[in-house]
């Protein structure tokens, strides 16, 4: 049950905790606490373990889930040994170093379960349902969400979904089960103490997680069978005794985990199995077909379901944009930048490395926070708000460099995108299932059209990792139009994808306008930003040096001086 | 009650000496980590192991304690070298193919710890063992006899005083040197401008493991050599943390700070609660101060 709890957010969210012997202690001793006190019954007890964990789990993600790698496995290390010391020095609550003892075994109304086959079955109907509910959890979108945030973080954030809030759940549900995980501890061997919950274990729950398989429902389960039966098989062909067999156990398990991060960290649950179980292919696509499919440059004619969802009704929100500046350190990067966005237009923010193009599109979408200004989306105020909200408000971006989630097929990376589906709610995917499914079937048709558009239909069940750049641009750029957004920022659409693409995204994003978005672009490549724009805007070192219509822009001589700088501009002049 | 003055002398005292472990396992411990930006858990279970060797030296070998010490220096490097080229190495380069699970490199200095750490009762028992008599038992009585200086700890508050010093002016003066504080600086540029980086990280390692040495004996001296003392690695996490990611010179302050908070607030504490200011005062860091006291690498934040 631990090593489930613990995939869930070491395999599933790429968080890498120490805590969990710290949450199973406190579901132990919240519940023998309960049962000491209060009643005998179980279930009481169980919940009170249970819930108690999850409040504890919540509070310790608030105040550590935002340090990343080290710092997280320091940080819940620390929680764990304070949480040992709060326990042992509150003999009043605790009983201190002697533990408690005389827990009862589990009591249901009258029925009590003393024996230990009966223990087994409660556990193991528990631990079933541990279980079912992990796998409906990763089954559904929300799985994939969290496959997100191990992946891409901040492309998360970039598709309205806040990471933080994610994680805190996940480590709260987690924390919660291992408190349950306590709770039948305690009631199974009726005594607990500090010792029973040194940092040990918790590299044997680690062990069981790697051995079996991260990431997957199996593998921890896998992985506790083999590590707690090995014990016992020892001991039955008699090559260790009572107290060296945990020695034993431990130091061969250590010796696993280490063998196996070199040699096969996916763990030893074969790789078929998993990829027949999650229907997706990990060749790389074949070449011949990704040649005949690219080739066609054009895009196809918008599927009507794709219009119908894409078109802007009435005339879109304007982006005003006052005063933005924004600096790091002593580097002003953007300098008071004032600029308008009209729906229906596509408006391209040209100019040289480091004129502050980047920051100034992270500002106006809230990846980057700015300093001072205000960036208006319909009347509301949006500067101030974290990336995840700005998508609530309409307005989402691309990356450079695409950020797609990679252990991921394409049309999973798009379902990433649609906004509000029931099943991002851990409730709604346990109660109602069924809408759930419906909705995730209507989900996966509509990111398969919206491939279908830009034929790459056929690239729906490949990783995401083994597409080409041009593959990944166009994946990103409908990942982020699944987000429903009507007020579009591209940085760089082109960088990284091989020419025969470009006609293919520069058609992609002249539909965006003519379907009413708001479309504003960072581009390198003079000729796709003539093609395209409706409105040129030139930055040079944090400020806007000119603006104008991109035949304007494209003859004036500021643009060239700017980019060439004095002496050859006025030779280009003076030929 | 009063200010128990002689209490507090020897609480400093006590302090003190644990600093000066602290100070030695933490620095080996920083070398690899600023280097090769591994936090090597198994480092901890190093200086235990380490512990174990020159208590076999001196009992059953029969060696002066300082020369099983020396003795045990070329094993320590031996160990570390063998943990980078066998362990580390090649996960590193798996690393670069990318389908490594979270803090892969962790995980396996987890697992060379635990094998380590759980080998040692296989052989030894379980009960912590003690160098035989030796005048490093004994203490000068101060302060009107009431405060006890123990030998180990007029031993061990200098020489690991020098040793560091002695270790920072090799750092700043050999070429060698040079090249590691590149390397903690800057591991990419590093590369770039034609340093082994590989190399670096195999030295830091070796280093960290010889002064694992240094720690080994200070602990069997004062705690004995206990295979079941597992709280040590994280004290010197923590000091490593506090000192600041990058400084060497803030290691050793943080950790004579360690020590003599952890043992000063038994003043006010039960004995089992003193450990329990380090993890607080930890915690107090990641989350408000995550640079430490002299650091400037900073964290990274999700």
């Amino acid at each position: 049950m631990l090593a489930v709890a613990y995939d869930l957010i070491f395999g599933h969210t790429g968080l890498f905790s120490a805590a969990s012997i710290a949450f199973y202690a406190s579901g132990a001793y919240l519940a023998a606490i309960v049962f000491d006190r209060v009643t005998h019954q179980f279930i009481v007890g169980a919940m009170a373990g249970f819930a108690g964990a999850y409040f504890l789990g919540w509070l310790v993600g608030r105040i550590s889930l935002h340090l990343m790698g080290d710092y997280l496995v320091i940080a819940t290390l620390g929680v764990h040994f304070l949480i040992i010391a709060v326990v042992t020095n509150w003999p009043s609550v605790t009983g201190g170093t002697e533990g408690m003892s005389s827990i009862p075994r589990p009591q249901f109304g009258h029925v009590v379960l003393t024996s230990n086959p009966e223990m087994l079955v409660l556990t193991v109907c528990l631990l079933m349902a541990v279980v079912v509910v992990a796998w409906k959890i990763v089954g559904a979108p929300y799985g994939r969400l969290l496959h997100a945030v191990r992946d891409e973080s901040t492309a998360v954030a970039a598709l309205g979904h806040d990471p933080a809030r994610i994680k805190r759940n996940i480590f709260a549900l987690s924390a919660a089960i291992s408190g349950l995980a306590g709770v039948i501890y305690a009631t199974y061997i009726t005594y607990i103490d500090p010792s029973s919950f040194l940092i040990d274990p918790l590299i044997l729950i680690v062990a069981m997680v790697i051995i079996g398989g991260a990431g997957t429902i199996a593998g921890p389960l896998l992985g506790s069978v083999i590590v707690f039966l090995t014990p016992e098989f020892l001991r039955a062909v008699k090559l260790a005794d009572g107290t060296t067999s945990s020695f034993i156990q431990n130091a061969l398990f250590g010796g696993l985990l280490v063998v196996l991060v070199i040699v096969r960290p996916q763990g030893l649950v074969p790789e078929p199995l998993i990829e027949r179980l999650r229907g997706m292919r990990n060749q790389l696509p074949r070449l011949a077909d990704a040649v005949v499919a690219d080739s066609d440059a054009l895009v196809t004619a918008i599927p009507r379901s794709v219009e119908t969802r894409m078109r802007i009704r009435e005339a879109g929100p304007i982006v005003e944009i006052r005063n933005l500046s924004k600096s790091f350190g002593g580097n002003c990067v953007v300098d008071d930048v004032s600029l308008t966005l009209r729906s229906g237009r596509v408006t391209s923010i040209i100019g040289p490395n480091g004129a502050g193009k980047t920051t100034l599109l992270s500002c106006i979408c809230g990846s980057v926070r700015p300093d001072r200004g205000s960036v208006r989306v319909g009347g509301d105020e949006i500067a101030r708000l974290p990336a995840h909200k700005a998508v609530e408000h309409g307005v989402a971006r691309t990356f450079q460099d695409a950020r797609l989630f990679g252990r991921m097929t394409a049309r999973e990376n798009i379902q990433v995108g649609f906004p509000r589906m029931h099943g991002l709610n851990v409730l709604s995917v346990l109660a109602r299932g069924g809408a759930v499914r419906h909705e995730s079937a209507d989900i996966e048709r509509m990111a398969e059209e919206l491939l279908d558009w830009v034929s790459l239909g056929h690239l729906g069940n490949h990783e995401a990792r083994n597409l080409s750049g041009g593959q990944r641009m166009l994946t990103a750029l409908l990942r982020t139009i699944a987000t429903g957004s009507s007020v579009i920022l591209l940085d760089e659409p082109t960088a990284g994808v091989a020419p025969n693409v470009i006609p293919k995204i520069t058609q992609f994003i002249r539909t965006l306008s003519d379907l009413g978005h708001t479309v504003c672009l960072i581009e390198h490549r003079m000729e796709l930003v003539e093609d395209l724009s409706d409105w040129v805007i030139v930055m040079n070192e944090g400020k806007i040096a000119l603006e104008g219509t991109a035949s304007e822009a494209m003859a004036s001589e500021e643009l060239q001086r700017i980019y060439f700088g004095d002496d050859v501009s006025a030779e280009i002049v003076a030929k | 009650m009063g200010f128990n003055t002689a209490l507090f002398l020897q609480l400093v005292w006590a302090g003190l000496t644990a600093g000066a472990l602290y100070a030695v396992v933490a620095f080996g411990f920083c070398l690899v980590y600023y280097t090769s930006r591994v936090l090597h858990f198994a480092h901890g279970a190093v200086v235990i192991l380490l512990s174990y060797v020159i208590y076999t030296l001196v009992t059953s070998g029969g060696l002066w304690w300082p020369i099983a010490a020396l003795v045990a220096v070329p094993i320590g490097v031996l160990l570390g070298a063998t943990i980078e080229l066998a362990v580390y190495r090649p996960v590193r380069r798996r690393a670069r193919h990318g389908d490594l699970p979270a803090q892969a490199l962790f995980m396996a200095s987890l697992g060379i710890g635990l094998m380590i750490v759980n080998v040692i009762p296989l052989v030894y028992g379980t009960s912590p063992k003690f160098l035989p008599g030796g005048i490093l038992a004994n203490a000068i009585l101060v302060w009107h006899d009431q405060v006890a200086l123990s030998y180990i700890g007029l031993v061990a508050i200098p020489a690991s005083i020098a040793l560091i010093f002695a270790l920072m002016l090799w750092l700043r003066v050999t070429p060698t040197g040079k090249t590691i504080r590149a390397v903690i600086d800057n591991p990419e540029t590093s590369r770039i401008v034609g340093l082994n980086v590989e190399r670096t990280n195999l030295v830091a390692l070796c280093l960290g493991s010889a002064l694992a040495t240094g720690g080994a004996i200070f602990l069997i001296a004062s705690r004995g050599a206990d295979s079941q003392a597992n709280n040590l690695m994280i004290v010197i996490i923590a000091v490593a943390l506090i000192g600041g990611i990058g400084s060497l010179e803030g290691v050793l302050v943080a950790a004579f700070l360690v020590g003599l908070a952890s043992n000063v607030a038994l003043l006010w504490l039960p004995t089992s609660l003193g450990d329990s200011v380090i993890y607080v005062f930890l915690l107090l860091v990641i989350t408000f101060r995550p640079k430490g006291l002299f650091g400037h690498i900073t964290a990274k934040r999700a």
